[in-house]
């Protein structure tokens, strides 16, 4: 194999943070689910084949470009303590809000078929970020200095 | 091979927004409007955010129970609508005179796949469905608009995607 990807090939960097982004999500939900309902449970049960497979395709999208793939850190540190339903929905949906964020950076690469299942996934993890969260945002993954981009005309309210 | 992940005990769900990492996001080095097909697909979205608009204002002029529930939809396609006219070029208005708001957008490149959005129907369950799938026909229409267009209107339009995405899951949850 050729050696982990440089900061040179922004698409690998951008196919790897999505990856690192499942591997967090598909750790994540292994806690979610044991804290969840039984109804949610098998929405949860979903989402983590959903994450499942998503990682499967993007280290198949990395191997085809000689690059080495992201491993799974051993153990995630948890951005908030897990103790029931509620706080089980949270971190899904801060999983699922991770994953947006990262498939953006994706989004930005010039290959249209990467740029299109890039664009879906962060749909696809938008939607369950709305379930768990029961609330969306206007500009799910991007960060408040590129909203407006770079022309910058006029005031943010008319 | 040496081992690459992030750190022994990554956070999870944490800063894993690797925008940064990407490069173009925002960046001003190129304009976004390159070409004329980036300036039609702005055209167009604009003019499907303002037709969307137009429809929730619809649903909670006759519905005003609903409005506490969509105001915070309705909030987002406004900024949505800002967001996508600030890139357009200085002078250039948002609705050329021969594709006026609404019509349906049959062939250009940015073309929306959504028509001039029928009255909504008699009922408040139905209203949100139509709601909904107007939401989903927009998030749709913006995986198509994203070829060929400068890297921040690709992850601008992504990220629409992505808010009307969740917003069918709300309409729908509302139910």
């Amino acid at each position: 194999m050729t050696p982990p990807e440089t900061p040179e090939d922004p698409l690998a960097a951008g196919l790897q943070a999505a990856l690192a982004a499942e591997h967090a999500a598909i750790y994540g939900y292994g806690i979610v689910g044991a804290y969840l309902l039984t109804d949610q449970r098998a929405v949860a049960r979903q989402a983590w084949d959903a994450h499942r497979r998503r990682r499967d395709r993007l280290r198949a999208i990395l191997a085809a470009r000689g690059v080495s793939p992201v491993s799974a850190a051993p153990a995630y540190r948890l951005p908030r303590i897990v103790d029931g339903p509620q706080s089980a929905a949270r971190l899904a949906a801060r999983l699922e809000e991770g994953a947006v964020d990262a498939y953006l950076g994706l989004v930005a690469v010039d290959d249209p078929g990467l740029r299109r299942y890039a664009a879906q996934a962060m749909q696809d993890c938008a939607r369950r970020a709305a379930h768990w969260r029961g609330s969306t945002s206007a500009f799910p993954g991007l960060p408040p200095r590129a909203i407006y981009g770079p022309t910058r005309k006029e005031s943010p309210r008319s | 091979m040496r081992e690459h992940g992030p750190t022994r005990r990554a956070l999870l769900g944490g800063s894993l927004s690797l925008v940064a990492a990407c490069g173009p996001l925002g960046r001003a080095d190129s304009p976004d409007l390159g070409n004329d097909r980036e300036l039609a697909i702005l055209r167009r979205a604009i003019n499907a955010e303002e037709a969307l608009i137009a429809r929730y204002k619809d649903a909670t002029g006759r519905y005003p129970h609903l409005e506490a529930r969509l105001a915070p939809i309705v909030a987002h396609h406004r900024q949505h609508a800002a967001a996508l006219r600030r890139r357009l070029p200085p002078g250039v208005t948002p609705t050329p005179s021969e594709s006026p708001p609404g019509r349906f957008a049959g062939r250009s490149p940015g073309a929306s796949p959504v028509r001039v959005p029928a009255p909504l129907p008699d009922s408040p369950e139905l209203a949100l469905e139509a709601l909904g799938s107007h939401e989903r026909a927009l998030a749709t229409a913006r995986i198509k608009q994203l070829r060929d267009v400068s890297a921040p209107l690709a992850q601008l339009l992504a990220s629409l995607g992505a808010s009307e995405a969740g917003h069918t899951v709300l309409l729908a949850e509302y139910l």
